[in-house]
């Protein structure tokens, strides 16, 4: 197996009008590993995916995958060339089936940016297609709903097809933006098992966005941590759990009364 | 040089006004991300209020002028304020139609209400003027220039200095996120709109004694607007003035210098400088100064329903059964129907277009009319007719690819506001030239004798339009199941997802713009093959924008699921057909109203979302919140805690 790329970013900002949203975030997430991106709400994780993908503009800063400086390329060549992603509000095509969902991608894929392959490409191009889509199939437990119209399921089983669909396009990286969100503690554990064995099978680089810490805490191997844009800090796992300052960031002052508020 | 300052002056004042109307669309454009096609709507109605108040009322026209720009200044933008906050979460091609109704409505409204001659009001500003070295300067000229400098000039500082300003400029881009920072962007939305109405108010009644009180001019006098904004990028407001000021003065100089040329084509340039200023901006301008903002978190359209093969087989057939033995009982109305037909096919590439890639081409008539005079040129050069059709339509294949291209790298709103500039300028630059329909407007066109059949009657002409048409039909359809077109689908559902996954969307953008610019141009050619004479007036500007109202409104059959090929008969149906059972003149004379606000409604209508239950679930945009502290709102959607 060719060794997937690395994902690194190196002093990225974005700003939206006089907003500065990341504020020069450096960050490395390795090939073969889970890496977590966390914050509070509105701290610059999402604008960080979409900065990777070339959704947003950045005013400076580089995005590099492997070897390659992604920075003049759009959005679609940049999937071109391994960077899938997910989105925290999913991005499905709710009016087709969930097998058509997987295919679809693949033919994304393989139609890129030549006229002549969105012509006269076929649904079925190669037998290797066929594999993928039935190996993310089986990865994401959703073989029962492969006929079912996306448009038609529970956000949880939404979260295993978008899932499904990064991991059967040909990505050499992915980007998964709270793909835990709206699913209830045991879906949640079962969707980490799904993705460790995932990373540890491909040998892809995964960065991770997600608010569920339990999630979180058991498949990543290492933390970033951001606060108003700002990378507040990075370690370990266990590092970043014990840290006082992410603590501060999550909970504010009060330690107590936020806690309650997170409960509610 | 000196004999040129006069002109110099004029065109300052003119492009003034013009700057101020362009100033007014790129704020609105920058803080909602929707661009208002009926800006010049809103100087229309201005102008007519003021007529209304200051000619028929006798008003004082200074009181005149401040009840207009209270009432459709200040009103207007809190009309079009709600409407923009109602399209805040809407993909493009509604946004771009919601004010494509607006204009339509409007349009349709003053025309049938007024009519459609130009009314005219005299000049009320103070006469006379000063000499400066040996040129005359008008008082209202100096006065015009005054409003429009200072208007804009008083912008850029409170853009620049005021909080509320600077906060405006983040709002289109992250409302949540301005609120977190205590500024309410409700308000900031509404003062915007407020703004932008309000100086293209002024422009319509400073340009009423001008050009006359002329709904047609006035609403596309808005492309003058279109080309001052490109110029500033449609985001920098000091050189959208600048530009438009430029703008006035370049045309106003060419007027003067182009007026001996013999060349209707170099004549009439001047008054199309904007739209190839727009052209050369489209081009010249990196991708990142120009983007479209606000259009990453939009609701999605319905997604179109997927009928068993057996029903859509009997759909089939049943239609066209109907459409064979339709002229046994069509009788005199039977041309009617060809028309029907024709339009039929400019509404399935619209529609192409429209639903499936997500665009919006604002000047499809023109591609119609391409097609009938190329028609009609071949015919004269004894083409056989269905070759010389085909022709037709391949003519407008490499000119739709070049539009699409240049606007296209962009994103969707540039190829609507390309389209309607292109519409504006093949009509008045091009229409009465040798290249189309010559300087009467009118080419001949012949039936064909096909097959031996006598298709030169009627109702022969019927069918061989009916079988061009089914073709053209089975094309739009055909696109729709190859690769292309799981992938236009799938842009229609998700374009951000197709995009993630790898497809390049300006190629597909482009294609699909493409196949229905060819069958515009095969469904104009025989447009004029009923009336027997290709005419420049049966290919209007404001038809294209007429059809795109008829086309959306449609869809209120489908409650709101986009199914091409059926929404383009029934918008066939209501278009041209109708006409002939409603003979009723406000029937016609309103029909556009009615029509666009219910494009209005379709656009604005809450999306509907699939739920987990499988019902449709309708979600409207989300409100921003006011001002709360951060961390409040922080605590209420912080993580689990992770004991």
């Amino acid at each position: 197996m060719t060794r997937n790329p690395d994902l690194t970013l190196r002093s990225v900002t974005v700003r939206f009008g006089g907003v500065v949203a990341v504020d020069g975030l450096s960050l490395h997430a390795p090939a073969g590993a889970i890496t977590g991106l966390i914050g509070p709400n509105g701290a610059g994780k999402t604008t960080t995916f979409n900065a990777c993908t070339g959704s947003v503009p950045t005013v400076q800063g580089s995005v590099i995958l492997g070897d390659l400086v992604l920075d003049k390329h759009a959005s679609a060549r940049r999937a071109s060339l391994g960077l899938g992603r997910t989105f925290q509000r999913m991005e499905l095509w709710d009016s087709m089936t969930v097998e058509q969902n997987l295919e679809l991608g693949i033919e994304c894929f393989h139609a890129g940016s030549r006229p002549w392959d969105h012509v006269l490409g076929r649904r079925r191009q190669r037998g290797s297609d066929r594999r993928s889509v039935e190996e993310a199939v089986g990865r994401c437990g959703i073989g029962e709903l492969r006929g079912r119209t996306v448009g038609t399921l529970s956000t949880g089983q939404r979260r295993m097809v978008e899932l499904g669909r990064a991991m059967a396009a040909p990505f050499s990286f992915l980007l998964l933006d709270e793909p835990a969100s709206g699913l209830d503690a045991a879906e949640s554990e079962h969707f980490g098992t799904v993705l460790a064995s995932f990373v540890a099978d491909t040998g892809l680089g995964v960065l991770l966005v997600e608010h569920d810490m339990p999630l979180v805490a058991a498949v990543c191997s290492s933390i970033f941590v951001m606060e108003f844009g700002r990378l507040i800090f990075a370690g370990t796992t266990e590092e970043t759990m014990a840290s006082d300052v992410v603590r501060a960031a999550y909970l504010g002052e009060d330690k107590d009364a936020a806690k309650d508020g997170a409960h509610a | 040089m000196t004999a040129l300052w006069p002109f110099i002056i004029a065109g300052v004042a003119d492009g003034a006004v013009y700057a101020l109307a362009a100033v007014g669309l790129v704020l609105t454009f920058r803080i909602s991300g929707v661009f208002n096609f009926a800006h010049g709507s809103v100087a229309a109605a201005s102008a007519y209020v003021f007529y209304e108040l200051h000619v028929n009322h006798g008003m004082a026209w200074g009181w005149a002028a401040l009840i207009t720009f209270v009432a459709v200044g200040v009103g207007g933008g809190l009309v079009l304020e709600r409407i923009a906050f109602w399209l805040s979460d809407a993909p493009t091609m509604l946004r771009v139609v919601a004010t494509v109704g607006i204009l339509v409505a409007l349009l349709s409204f003053l025309t049938g209400h007024y009519g459609s001659q130009s009314l005219f009001v005299d000049p009320y500003l103070p006469q006379g003027g000063v000499d400066v070295a040996s040129t005359r300067i008008q008082y209202s000229q100096m006065i015009t220039f005054a409003i429009g400098a200072v208007g804009t000039a008083a912008l850029y500082i409170f853009f620049k200095r005021a909080k509320l300003g600077i906060a405006m400029q983040a709002v289109v881009d992250n409302a949540p996120l301005v609120s977190l920072g205590g500024t309410n962007p409700v308000l900031v939305r509404r003062l915007a709109w407020m703004i932008g109405s309000c100086f293209v108010s002024v422009s319509g009644i400073l340009l009423a004694p001008d050009v006359g009180v002329d709904v047609n001019t006035l609403t596309l006098l808005v492309i003058s607007a279109f080309g001052a904004a490109a110029i500033g990028a449609f985001n920098n407001l000091p050189l959208t003035f600048a530009g438009g000021v430029a703008i006035g003065v370049v045309s106003s100089v060419m007027a003067y210098k182009t007026a001996s040329v013999d060349s209707d084509v170099v004549q009439g340039l001047y008054t199309n400088l904007p739209f190839i200023v727009l052209v050369i901006a489209l081009i010249a301008y990196p991708r990142r100064y120009l983007v479209e903002r606000g259009v990453e978190r939009v609701r999605r359209l319905r997604p179109a329903p997927v009928f068993p093969v057996p029903v859509r087989v009997l759909t089939v057939a049943g239609g066209l059964t109907l459409a064979l033995i339709l002229p046994s009982w069509a009788g005199a109305k039977i041309n009617s129907y060809t028309v029907g037909l024709c339009f039929v096919v400019i509404f399935a590439g619209l529609a192409l277009v429209l639903w499936t890639s997500g665009q919006v081409p604002l000047g499809q008539m023109a591609f119609a009319a391409i097609g009938a005079s190329t028609f009609a040129h071949l015919q004269n050069h004894n083409t056989p007719w269905l070759l010389g059709l085909l022709l037709s339509g391949f003519v407008l294949v490499p000119i739709a690819a070049v539009l699409a291209m240049l606007a296209i790298r962009l994103s969707g709103v540039y190829l609507a506001i390309l389209t309607f500039g292109f519409g504006i300028l093949i009509e008045r630059l091009f229409f009465t030239t040798g290249l189309m329909f010559g300087s009467s407007n009118v080419s001949e066109v012949g039936r064909p004798e096909l097959f031996g059949l006598p298709t030169d009657s009627d109702k022969g002409y019927y069918y061989a339009t009916l079988g061009v048409a089914v073709l053209c039909l089975a094309l739009v359809a055909a696109v729709r199941t190859t690769r292309l077109g799981r992938l236009l689908r799938g842009y229609g559902d998700s374009p951000a997802a197709v995009r993630a996954h790898g497809a390049d969307t300006t190629v597909m953008g482009v294609l699909a713009f493409c196949a229905s610019a060819f069958v515009s141009g095969i469904a104009g050619a025989l447009l004029a093959g009923v009336t027997g004479s290709a005419a420049g007036s049966s290919f209007s500007f404001t038809m294209s924008l007429t059809m795109i109202a008829v086309l959306v409104a449609c869809s209120v059959f489908t409650l709101g699921a986009p199914m091409p090929i059926t929404l383009s008969i029934l918008a066939g149906l209501v278009y041209q057909v109708s006409t002939a059972y409603f003979t009723n003149q406000s029937y016609i004379d309103y029909q556009g109203v009615v029509l666009g606000l219910v494009a209005i409604g379709v656009a604005c209508a809450p999306g509907i979302r699939a739920s987990a239950s499988g019902l449709p679930r309708l979600v409207r945009p989300e409100r921003p919140p006011g001002r709360s502290p951060a961390r409040a709102r922080w605590a209420a959607v912080a993580p689990r805690s992770a004991s």
